[in-house]
């Protein structure tokens, strides 16, 4: 199971949108994978596999493995953006 | 989406800045109780603090903030800057600006689902960018 975590600044929109569509994504492509979202504020500790957020947030976390995404709710643009990184947890 | 949005979109030419779009946005909601004034701000602060983790995708943002900001009934507004206004050098302007308010963590997710479906869908923001009333909008919706 590869833990997912998707951040925006609240938790509760933008994050929860991408989560979503990752959930989608992770079914289409067959992979186990349980997606939460969160807060900035709420990362550090977190025991997740890969964090999904936006670059300029990205680029502050860095305890944690994190793949950018360029929207959060383009299906299209998010798979592009992670799901290799996915792939490369399954494993 | 169409009994959600009915009576809370507003169509504009141009403001001056994201900061005056996010606060038109938010006064749409004002007007109707649904948030207090204290969210618009909120919305605003998040968006200095955090940067712009709202812009959804190219074009389109969800300005928010959190339930105890201020927000009291779970609600979206829709503002159309005919012009595009900028949240940032790195960004694309903005046409569609949904102020999202939400009374708790979990009533708002059917909604977040319905809007975040009609933002992936290329076609229909095209054809909202381009609509001048309101009606129009809630006849495609």
């Amino acid at each position: 199971m590869v833990k997912i975590l998707t951040v925006c600044g609240n938790g509760i929109g933008s994050s929860l949108m991408c989560a979503m569509k990752i959930e989608e994504i992770c079914q289409e492509e067959g992979i186990n994978a349980s997606v939460s979202s969160c807060d900035f504020n709420s990362v550090t500790g977190k025991d997740v596999d890969l964090v999904v957020t936006i670059k300029e947030l990205a680029d502050q976390i860095t305890t944690i493995k994190t793949a950018p995404i360029r929207s959060y709710t383009n299906k299209k643009k998010i798979k592009e953006d992670v799901l290799e990184a996915i792939k490369g947890l399954v494993k | 989406m169409k009994k959600i949005l009915e009576g809370n979109i507003r169509i504009i030419d141009r403001v001056s800045g994201w900061r005056e779009g996010v606060k038109e946005a938010g006064a749409i909601l004002l007007e109707k109780s649904k948030i207090e004034e204290r969210y618009i701000d909120a919305a605003i602060n998040n968006i200095e603090r955090l940067g712009n983790y709202i812009i959804l995708t190219d074009g389109v943002a969800m300005p928010h903030a959190r339930p105890e900001d201020g927000a009291i009934e779970t609600s979206v507004s829709l503002l159309i800057v005919k012009e595009g206004v900028e949240f940032s050098d790195e960004e694309e302007k903005v046409k569609l600006i949904f102020m999202l308010a939400s009374k708790d963590n979990t009533s708002h997710i059917d909604v977040i689902r319905k809007l975040s479906n009609l933002i992936d869908d290329e076609e229909m923001i095209e054809k909202i960018s381009n609509a001048s009333a309101e009606i129009e909008i809630l006849n495609f919706l």
